[in-house]
């Protein structure tokens, strides 16, 4: 941005300044008439503004009569005579004192644009709409919450998209189950899990009490573990950070003809227990049992929270487990609704060593052990690409993988892979 | 290290993943049964299905009656009596509590239920222990006294719930088989565990479409899959991706060679093989997808994300 400077000299006379002074107490104590003259004067060199170089540029003031700026030119005329005998670089003669003022005026003017700088950084500046917007997200995430005892209410979330297969009936009849049992809920779009428990205020915050429910009818169950779905949910439900993680298994029908035998569903589901101590495994004969489960679960919350007098406090996922851990009778730290929600959403993006590891793992006999040998020694293919082309020779690219050691056992990855990386993404190829 | 100090540490790993893999784990896992057990109506008739089982059992007087847990011989060895060099087991984390028809009953009369939770961890003080309790399957009565105090066995004291339907005794055996396997195999999948938890994203095993690649054929598929696994990507996309860059090599030298190979990539057009005329926004690969692909293969940071 550009500024006006305006350069005020403070003295901006002040050789013939002093010399007036001079002249004007010898003035005084003499009592001369001319003091009165020079008084004026020297008031009026004291108020103009800018340089003058002779006695005879300063008749433009007032005061001054053609005696006095002849007396201004001789004693101007004597001072640089003395200069110049004293070889002193005084900054009387004119054009030192040009180039002296000069650089003062220089000077002044790097103060002031360094402080002309200073105060940008401080003052904020005018924010974009969109920047405005994210300051408000942010500070939003930053604020504790605090719901002391008697301040909040349970409600249970139930998930948008919570149905066994895509229907919307089934949804509409747990909305009628969960009517009928008067439980309070609320239909929201979850994330991760497909119903929560949030504390919620009169302000309107919502903290997450530390449950979440992942419902399954049998038969989802097999599908789910056909397909792998099963093990990426679990993996998504360890990851949001609550520590009490409920499978909610509903039979259906007799649980036969599933798709699966069923001694391998519950194999996998007295695995997910045995594996994980945050997991919890509760079966229910139907949808309406379930439903009936969840009025129980959220009866016990409302006696362990609200009845207990529970102040509950808003914590960041890292400190969580700690809060939890820590929880003493009286107080509670617990995830925001919304950083929960944020933070699954976030992580449905990959980072380049993931999807570069899920690349790899297409080449059959490349198992996930080599796979993440290899991405252990090379992270990005970027990086395998570099060290393909620092090798000396042809045969020394395509041995570059063969020596890695993978897995447990430390096997080598071997010669036909590493070829086969290498000519993968080396040589040209037709499609097909 | 020493080449001899290698092999025996060599042996020594393969010999630990021999005893883990699943298959093999069970011949090292026991389970150890309170002799209470025996005096329970049905405990006779466990004893003679589990000696019909493949399944290691001791029975014990254990610190909690009518319990069972779990050991595993991790091939070390302690001296016994001093003179004597037995086989050591390590007690597992699982410990099942078993309740009878009749004690159940009791225990919900008589408000028991509410110090299992104690009683259990004062037995049984190991720090990583999780408790089961094991209990005839109710009679499913809206908002039942028992439904809820199994409700609050769960939330209150953190205690796991099984419930057996009838037969019981045939019911308590098939969860001890279940129970049993996956605790032997436990150690395997925490070591796979180990590698894929620190993943966002659940690394799925998707073996049925993987490529085989024979004397230069296969590759062309490859590179579509390896296309596949950015998140934009379909079918549709993939092949006009592929029909400008048949090979990964085309791809990595336009984005080397030509400043403008990012807009170029995103100008290509996606063939729908069939439809009516899509929206002129969506028949470009686009920006996204672009700069994604160029992050993909130019990143040298890893943990960028795309």
């Amino acid at each position: 941005m550009e500024a006006r400077l305006e350069i005020k000299l403070e003295q901006p006379n002040p050789l013939f300044t002093r010399w007036l002074e001079r002249w004007l107490h010898e003035a005084e104590q003499r009592n001369r008439k001319s003091q009165h003259k020079l008084r004026q004067a020297l008031q009026a060199l004291r108020n103009y503004p800018l340089p003058l170089y002779s006695g005879r540029e300063c008749a433009v003031l007032r005061g001054f009569g053609t005696t006095l700026c002849q007396l201004i030119d001789e004693e101007l005329r004597q001072h640089r005579l003395l200069a110049s005998q004293a070889k002193l670089n005084m900054s009387a003669t004119a054009a030192s004192s040009s180039a002296e003022y000069q650089e003062q005026v220089q000077q002044v003017v790097k103060v002031v644009q360094r402080k002309q700088k200073q105060q940008q950084l401080q003052k904020p500046k005018k924010l974009t709409k969109k920047a405005q917007q994210e300051l408000a997200a942010a500070e939003e995430r930053e604020r504790v919450v605090h719901m002391p005892a008697g301040s909040y209410r349970i409600v249970l979330l139930v998930d948008t998209q919570e149905t066994s297969g895509k229907n919307k009936r089934i949804l509409d009849q747990t909305r009628s189950y969960l009517q009928t049992l008067n439980v309070e809920h609320e239909v929201r779009r979850l994330t991760v899990g497909d119903f929560l428990w949030i504390a919620r205020d009169a302000a309107g915050n919502e903290l997450v009490l530390p449950y979440i429910v992942e419902r399954k009818r049998m038969d989802d169950l097999a599908s789910s573990i056909r397909d792998g779905r099963f093990h990426e949910q679990k993996h998504r439900l360890h990851q949001c950070g609550l520590p009490h993680i409920i499978y909610l298994i509903e039979d259906y029908g007799d649980n036969e003809q599933l798709g699966l035998p069923l001694e391998s569903l519950l194999q996998a589901l007295v695995n997910s227990r045995v594996q994980s101590a945050d997991i919890q495994v509760v079966r229910c004969d139907n949808h309406y049992r379930s439903m009936c489960y969840l009025s129980g679960v959220g009866a016990a919350l409302q006696q362990l929270y609200v009845d207990a007098a529970k102040t509950l406090y808003s914590v960041d996922k890292p400190q969580l487990a700690r809060a939890q851990a820590d929880s003493c009778r009286g107080q509670e730290g617990l995830l925001k609704f919304r950083s929960l929600y944020e933070d699954s959403a976030r992580n449905a993006q990959l980072t380049v060593r993931e999807v570069f590891v899920q690349q790899l793992l297409q080449l059959h006999s490349l198992s996930l052990d080599r796979a993440l040998a290899i991405v252990e020694r090379y992270a990005t293919p970027r990086l395998l690409l570099d060290a393909y082309a620092a090798c000396q020779s042809e045969t020394e690219a395509r041995q570059l993988l063969a020596g890695l050691c993978c897995g447990p056992l430390q096997r080598p990855l071997g010669d036909k892979l590493s070829q086969c990386i290498h000519q993968f993404y080396t040589n040209e190829f037709k499609a097909g | 290290m020493s080449n001899k100090a290698d092999k025996l540490l060599k042996q020594a790993m393969r010999e630990q993943q021999k005893r883990i893999r699943p298959g093999e784990c069970q011949k090292y896992v026991r389970l150890v049964l309170d002799q209470g057990l025996l005096r329970i109506p049905w405990g006779q008739e466990l004893l003679e299905k589990l000696n019909n089982t493949d399944l290691k059992y001791e029975i014990r007087c254990l610190p909690a009656r009518n319990c069972i847990i779990w050991e595993r011989n991790v091939g070390q060895q302690t001296l016994v009596a001093g003179v004597e060099l037995e086989d050591a087991w390590n007690m597992e984390q699982q410990v099942l509590l078993v309740y009878t028809e009749t004690d159940f009953q009791r225990a919900l009369k008589d408000h028991n239920l509410s110090c299992i939770g104690a009683k259990l961890h004062d037995a049984f003080p190991a720090p990583n222990c999780q408790f089961t309790v094991v209990v005839p399957r109710l009679r499913q009565s809206k908002h039942s006294h028992e439904a809820n105090a199994l409700i609050e066995l769960q939330l209150l004291q953190h205690l796991h719930v099984e419930q057996l339907a009838q037969p019981q005794c045939q019911e308590l055996l098939s969860l001890l088989q279940r129970y049993t396997k996956a605790i032997a195999e436990l150690p395997y999948k925490q070591q796979r565990q180990s590698i894929l938890g620190s993943f966002k994203k659940y690394l799925a095993n998707d073996n049925k479409q993987c490529v085989r690649v024979e004397q230069g054929n296969g590759y062309g598929r490859l590179w579509q899959q390896h296309l596949n696994r950015l998140p934009l990507v379909t079918l549709e996309v993939a092949e006009s991706i592929i029909s400008q860059y048949p090979c990964p090599k085309r791809m990595l030298q336009h984005f080397e060679e030509d400043p403008q190979a990012v807009q170029t990539l995103a100008d290509i057009k996606i063939k729908r093989s069939n439809g009516p005329q899509p929206l002129q926004s969506e028949r470009r690969i686009g920006n996204v997808l672009s700069n994604k692909l160029y992050t993909l293969y130019t990143t040298r940071d890893p943990n960028t994300l795309i």
